[in-house]
């Protein structure tokens, strides 16, 4: 009977449109309530009880895990949209401009109040397209948000020329094949391409198809978040695999953005899924093998110096001997 | 299948599906009150007709007694702090805007009232028309005065605050843990200060000498802290039953285990109840169950209410232990008469 709420997490540069999306959730007639945790109050042209301040509090855990930040307020202010009688079909929470979308995220990995009535949903990142590579250059927080995102809206297309736009989205490609990019001039977009993904649900990650273009675009810049993905046939011994991964999660999750895997585990007949967010991770099996596919295992990892990780010798030795 | 079965006690209740989440219980006399998440105060009073009052607009966070008798004070997501007698009469008495009031504390030795909003404590003393404003460095997450009503414990990031008033003004005492601390509480002989974090365990401090506590082993956020008997105990939520410390002699529960009534049959605790003067506890589960449970050795656990499946998230007992609230977090309130259970 409780049905967890969906929490869409809007991040994006100052200027790149976070507002316009917010007033169009806002205000359009949708016939749904949505929720609105906003930062910089006084930008949103509405006010009543569905638009919150938030504080963007970022707390350490003490965990011993020195990357494992929570946002506090978000704790606290989804236990208290909780409280009320009246329900949400969705929340958003903006975040600053600057912001990193990490603790955001692992809020919903380490609180379990969070984690039982809500739900993450996906990250979205509103990029200026006119704007975009300069920030790359300036601000590595343009690059996590990229990195991060499920949804990159690349807005204000109006500014910017089509073979622009076609090299801006190679580059946004080879930071982040996930990701599922939407050109919008003010934001102008169905809601449903960015609410209700269910990017964060284990089963929805069998579905995506990462998209590893073979652009010379993406190797013009020296991006320094970049992806990497590992491909086996031979299935995976378990134990080592898990050695392995964790001690990379542990060693480098400070680099490691975020991960996502199908694994095929020696001896299970299931589909182990798994998917991560800094050192943070979490892993299930997801029902059998469809007859049809291969029984293949595929790991992805978006982060920065992921050359340094000896990533393709790593899983490659966990491979059944 | 049901943990905990019905009980006879159960046919004697007065249910009442509210629909809104019970956010906060409290005894005031024998009336007992409930908040709820659509802004409302309900009110049970032996005898008479329950009592609906529209405090607030949006949920109600908070809720104590007032300073004076008959009253009660309430905090909510409207912004607003609100005094309503249990005739039913309510004031606002100070908005604070977009802020959510989620903490309100009153005493009546000292006649303060004291709520949160954001990052300030906002005191009012007796005979003094403005507020005191006390700042402090990230969003209070709790916030208690001591009996006397002359000290106010603040829950923030990295620590708790304690805040005496001296005659110039309040001196600050800083109680430094990293983390995240989200509750606090005064032992009612105002030596201890008790703090639950975001991280599982307690931590607390003598304020005599520093002597720092650290309670810990609990499976997730303790949200329930409430001192009962005489000892005193202090019975707190987050584990698989009541997990009692006790606070008698110098040192409390320093290096001593805590006492541990109502098995809750793997199920986390999300309430617990009690009242000064008896060592016994009432504890409500996430599956709606209420077991009660004498502090004594030996005591065996007796169900007060069988599972429901809707957790448990606010409960309260009058004094003199003939009435309990059961509050759950799908709005459905259940009203006992306790007596009619022989030895509860
Ligand atoms: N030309 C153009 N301007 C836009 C577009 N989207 C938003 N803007 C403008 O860009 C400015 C910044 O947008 P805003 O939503 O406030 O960005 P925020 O800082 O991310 O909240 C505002 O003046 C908007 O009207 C677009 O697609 N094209
Ligand atoms: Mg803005």
């Amino acid at each position: 009977m409780n049905v967890q709420v969906p929490v869409t997490v809007l991040t994006g540069f100052l200027g790149a449109g976070k507002t316009t999306l917010l007033n169009r959730i806002l205000t359009e007639e949708h016939g749904r309530r949505y929720a609105v945790i906003i930062n910089e109050f006084g930008e949103i042209g509405i006010d009543n009880d569905l638009v919150i301040d938030a504080d963007e509090e970022v707390f350490e855990m003490n965990n011993g895990c020195i990357c494992c930040t929570v946002r506090g307020d978000l704790i606290r202010i989804l236990g208290g949209l909780m409280k009320r009688a009246e329900r949400f079909d969705a929340i958003v929470v903006e975040t600053t401009g600057i912001a990193d979308p990490a603790p955001v995220a692992q809020t919903f990995f380490v609180d379990r109040d969070v984690s039982t009535r809500t739900r993450l949903d996906a990250i979205v990142t509103v990029a200026d397209a006119l704007n975009l590579p300069a920030q790359l250059a300036e601000c590595h927080e343009a690059a996590e948000q990229i990195a991060f995102a499920d949804v990159v809206l690349l807005n204000k297309i109006d500014l910017v020329a089509e073979d622009a736009l076609v090299a801006i989205e190679a580059r946004i490609r080879a930071m982040n094949p996930w990701a599922r990019i939407v050109r919008t001039e003010r934001c102008q977009t169905a809601l449903e391409t960015l609410l209700g993904q269910q990017a964060f649900d284990l089963k929805r990650i069998l579905e995506i198809e990462p998209d590893f273009l073979e652009s010379d675009h993406a190797h013009e810049h020296d991006d320094n978040v970049t992806s990497v993905s590992l491909h086996s046939e031979v299935a995976l011994d378990q134990d080592r695999f898990q050695d392995w991964f964790s001690a990379l999660l542990r060693d480098r999750g400070q680099d490691i953005l975020r991960s996502k895997g199908v694994l095929s585990l020696d001896g299970e007949d299931e589909r182990y899924v798994i998917q991560g967010v800094h050192m943070l991770m979490e892993g299930d099996f997801i029902g059998a093998w469809p007859e049809t596919a291969p029984r293949e295992s595929r790991l992805v990892f978006i982060g920065r110096n992921l050359h340094e990780m000896d990533l393709q010798a790593g899983f490659e030795a966990c491979r059944v001997r | 299948m049901a943990r905990f079965e019905q009980t006879p006690l159960e046919a004697q209740a007065h249910l009442l599906d509210t629909g809104a989440p019970v956010t906060a219980v409290l005894a005031e006399a024998d009336v007992l009150v409930s908040a709820h998440g659509d802004g409302t105060l309900r009110m049970f009073e032996p005898g008479k007709p329950d009592r609906v009052i529209q405090a607030h607009r949006g949920a109600v966070l908070a809720l104590c007694a007032d300073r004076d008798a008959g009253a009660v004070l309430s905090g909510g997501d409207d912004g607003r702090m609100v005094r309503t007698t249990l005739e039913g009469h309510s004031d606002c008495l100070a908005s604070f805007g977009r802020h959510w009031v989620e903490h309100v504390a009153a005493s009546r030795a000292s006649g303060w009232r004291a709520c949160s909003a954001g990052r300030a404590v906002h005191i009012w003393r007796q005979g003094v028309r403005h507020a005191d404003v006390l700042e402090h460095p990230s969003t209070v997450g709790g916030m208690a005065l001591d009996a006397r009503g002359r000290r106010v414990a603040v829950a923030h990031y990295g620590g708790v605050t304690v805040h005496e008033r001296g005659k110039r003004g309040y001196r600050p005492i800083k109680l430094a843990f990293s983390g995240s601390h989200l509750g606090v509480t005064f032992s009612p002989d105002g030596r201890f200060v008790i703090s639950s974090m975001q991280e599982n365990m307690l931590r607390g401090w003598r304020l005599g000498d520093r002597a720092d506590l650290r309670m810990a082993g609990y499976p997730t956020k303790v949200h329930g802290l409430r001192w009962v008997g005489t000892l005193p105990w202090l019975a707190t939520t987050g584990a698989g039953f009541a997990v009692c410390w006790p606070f008698d002699g110098r040192d409390g529960p320093m290096d001593r285990p805590p006492r541990t009534v109502a098995e809750g049959r793997g199920q986390i605790a999300t309430c617990v109840a009690g009242v000064s003067g008896a060592d016994i506890v009432f504890t409500g589960f996430e599956d709606g169950a209420v077991l009660f449970a004498e502090l004594s050795a030996g005591g065996e656990d007796r169900v007060v209410r069988g599972s429901t499946g809707v957790a448990v998230s606010a409960m309260g007992v009058t004094p003199d232990l003939r009435w309990l609230l059961i509050g759950d977090e799908a709005g459905l309130l259940c009203h006992l008469p306790l007596r009619a259970a022989q030895g509860i």
